[in-house]
Order: structure tokens, then sequence, then C-alpha cells
């Protein structure tokens, strides 16, 4: 097995590459050049950036910035997977915004909606396996790290086109107080 | 009664076009933008609108402004210019991804941010044209669908975010319509052509007139409570993951 985790976003790509190789924010072409060079069996993909605001208050030229750290190069590394026809297990690990929008927190929810598509068109590509894990910002790594392993290793095979939420419950709350606010 | 006026981004052809008759129609004066003089000008004839001449993808484009300078203000813009690939992720050229980027993420955000200070005098709407491909992936057209998904994602998030400044923010969904991607696209299908498609449960294809008609609802006083919705408009397609077989056998 060999796993290769790309992103530079803190304790929970740390937690993942342990003893993997690790490449920190990669631009495009450095991706593709990782990948054909340690061909991973395991493939984790970070991309959980620090907040950056809501989208009415970020430049666009920012916005792309952003995007291309992560959403085009994780896009590079899946093409690259598929080109090379490896039998790759991927996970994504992104913000919870990308299911639930956080307009606060507007940047961080269009990329991680970007990645959860991804991870759905991905899915489809013969012989690679892509799932993802959102992940609200208190969460422990360790426990990030826990329902990756499990998605990047053989055992839960079926898994493909998965997403796991991992907001211990925080959306379901929010929305179930607003009811009662509204109701009150 | 105060005439409403629009701007229709990726007007001169297809959705756009259908658009911007359908508002004109109901008596909003339309700024056509599009990349095509020539199709600007027929069509801003037509509907004795105005035609805007810019390409969306260019950072430095100003349709938004040169828009509401001929209008004297904006009631609604409809960020509706887009961009598609036929190629499955693995396909899809680096070129052709910042492509599809650039128009149908960056470009709707730039111009959005761009609407919003004529938006906010007028209370007015947004809105932005998203796709039936945004709400489930479809991995032939694989970029687009990741960056329809962005764009439904902006709608909710600016929705929230300008809310309070009286401005609201929708998408439509569509599925396959004539006009539209699908035939006026070079190098897709033929022009006007539906033969092959998939009929989804109704038994017939969107028109565009179809999709007009809910962005017409959308932009107008009806909708003044609705916002942070992407309205789909696909004939039931996206009902059911095998909604198409649902019309055989029927006597339609």
């Amino acid at each position: 097995m060999t796993r290769l985790v790309i992103g530079t976003h803190g304790a929970v790509a740390q937690s993942l590459a342990d003893g993997a190789r690790f490449a920190s924010s990669p631009a495009r072409t450095t991706v593709r050049e990782i990948v054909r060079r340690d061909r991973p069996t395991e493939l984790a993909i970070v991309a959980l950036p620090p907040s950056c605001g809501s989208l009415g208050a970020v430049e666009t030229n920012e916005l792309e910035r952003l995007l291309g750290e992560t959403l085009t190069a994780a896009a590079a590394a899946i093409q690259t997977l598929s080109e090379l026809d490896l039998s790759t297990r991927v996970v994504i690990v992104c913000p919870t915004g990308g299911l639930i929008p956080d307009h606060r927190d507007g940047v961080r929810s269009l990329v991680s909606a970007g990645l959860v598509m991804l991870m759905e068109v991905a899915s489809t590509l013969p012989s690679i396996s892509v799932n993802a894990i959102l992940v609200a910002d208190a969460i422990a790594p360790s426990e990030v790290a826990i329902v990756a392993n499990l998605m990047l290793g053989t055992s839960a095979e079926s898994i493909n086109g998965a997403t796991i939420r991992m907001d211990g419950g925080q959306d379901a709350v929010l929305a179930a107080e607003t009811r009662t606010e509204e109701m009150n | 009664m105060t005439t409403m006026r629009a701007l229709v981004t990726g007007g001169t052809s297809g959705i756009g076009a259908a658009i911007c008759r359908r508002l004109a129609a109901d008596g909003w004066q339309i700024a056509v933008a599009g990349r095509s003089q020539e199709r600007a000008d027929a069509l801003a004839a037509e509907i004795s609108g105005v035609a805007i001449v810019g390409d969306v993808a260019n950072p430095a484009d100003d349709t938004v402004a040169r828009a509401a300078a001929a209008l004297g203000g904006l009631d609604a813009a409809l960020l509706n210019a887009g961009v598609i690939l036929d190629a499955d992720l693995s396909s899809t050229p680096d070129a052709d991804w910042d492509l599809l980027m650039g128009v149908n993420v960056f470009a709707v955000h730039r111009q959005a941010r761009a609407a919003l200070p004529y938006l906010q005098a007028s209370k007015g709407s947004l809105l932005i044209t998203a796709s039936d491909a945004g709400l489930w992936g479809e991995a032939p057209i694989a970029a687009y669908s990741i960056a329809k998904r962005m764009a439904l994602t902006m709608t909710r998030c600016l929705a929230a975010e300008w809310g309070p400044a009286g401005v609201r923010v929708n998408a439509i969904c569509p599925g396959d319509t004539a006009p539209g991607m699908l035939t006026t696209t070079t190098g897709r299908r033929t022009p006007g052509a539906t033969d092959g498609w998939l009929a989804p449960p109704l038994g017939t294809i969107v028109r565009g007139e179809d999709v007009a008609a809910a962005a017409a609802f959308l932009v107008s006083a009806d909708a003044s409570r609705i916002t942070g919705t992407g309205l789909l408009i696909d004939a039931g397609m996206r009902s059911s993951t095998t909604a198409w077989q649902a019309h055989r056998g029927s006597d339609r």
C-alpha cells in the first residue's frame, strides 16, 4: 500500500500523512508529477483552508486562488490516477459547508461544494473509489483520521461516492434551533 | 407603471435569448449581453432593448456597468452566460477546465458583485442559470457539473448574505432544453435536433420558453418572498434515477 496525502491544511493532513508521502499545497502540474512518481493506492486530499469569509466580500481572484489550490489540484490528482489506470481509493476531506452552505463562511462552502461534486463525478471512473468527509473545524483530527482510514482501506470497498458529515450533529441542531425560534 | 430593467448575459442565443424575449413581452427593458455584436444587435432590435457586447470570461469585462448605464439602473441581473464541455473528468483538458470555471463560476461571482450596488438600490434580484447537472453529478459533463454545483452554492450563500439588503438571489436549473446548450453549442448535436433525447416523465423535452417562464417568475414581484432557491425545470427527469422510463408504454 502506498499512501499519498495532498494538502496543507493543518492537523488533519498531518494525522493522515503519518508514515506516508506528503505533498504540501501543490500546483496542478506538480500534483501530476507526484502521483505519477508515487502511484498511490491510497490518496487523501485534504482541503481545509482557514475561513476566508463570505462570497460577497471576497475578491474573485482570491476565490480563484483558493479553488486552484484545492479543487483544481484535487481534480488533477484524480485525473492522473485515471490516466495511469491505478486502483486507488481516494478520500477528499473538506469543510462542512459543501452540503449545507454557511454564508458567513461562503468561500469555503463554495470550495467544498465543488469538491463534493468532484467526488460524485469521479466515483464513476473505472477502478477508482472516491468518497468525501465534510469536517467541522471543531472536530479532532484524530477522529477524522479514523473515518478517513476506513474509507481509504479495502475493508469497505463498496463505499464509493459516499459523503460523511462530521460535525457532531451541529447542522441538524442548527436546523432544529432555527425552527424553534421560528415557532416562538 | 415603472418599467423594469434587466441585464441578461449570454442573452443572444438559446435560453438567454428566450429569457430576453419573455421579459420584453412582460414589459421589461432588456440589455442583451453577449460576445456577438451581430446577434446582440439583432435581438436588441427585435425586442427594443440595448445590445451590450462583451466577454464575461475577461476579468476586466464591464458588462454590468455598461448595462446599468444604458438602462439607468438594474432591477434584475440574469447571469446566464455559460460554457459546457462533453468530457468526463479524466478526459477534460486543463484549458477547458479553466474556461469552464472561468465562465461558469468566476465570471458569475465577479458579475454578481458588480451588480449588487444596482440591485441594492432597486431592491432587485439576481438570477443565476445553474443546471440540473449541478444537482446530480453527470459524469459525461464532469467539469460542467462541478461548476454548476458551485453556482448553486453561490446562489444560496449570496441569498443569505444579501437578503438583509433587500436583494433576492435565485437560480434556475434547466434540464435538456431546446434551444439550449445541447442544440446551440458548436460540435454538439445538430442545431435544433432533439432526436434521440431521453424523454422525461412528462414525455416532452423542455423548451427555451419554459425556462424563460421560470426565470420571468423568479425575477418578478410574484416571487418577492423567494430567495436562495434553485428551480428545476426538467419535465421530471430528476424525479427518479430512472425517470426517463416513466413515460414508456404510455398513450401520450
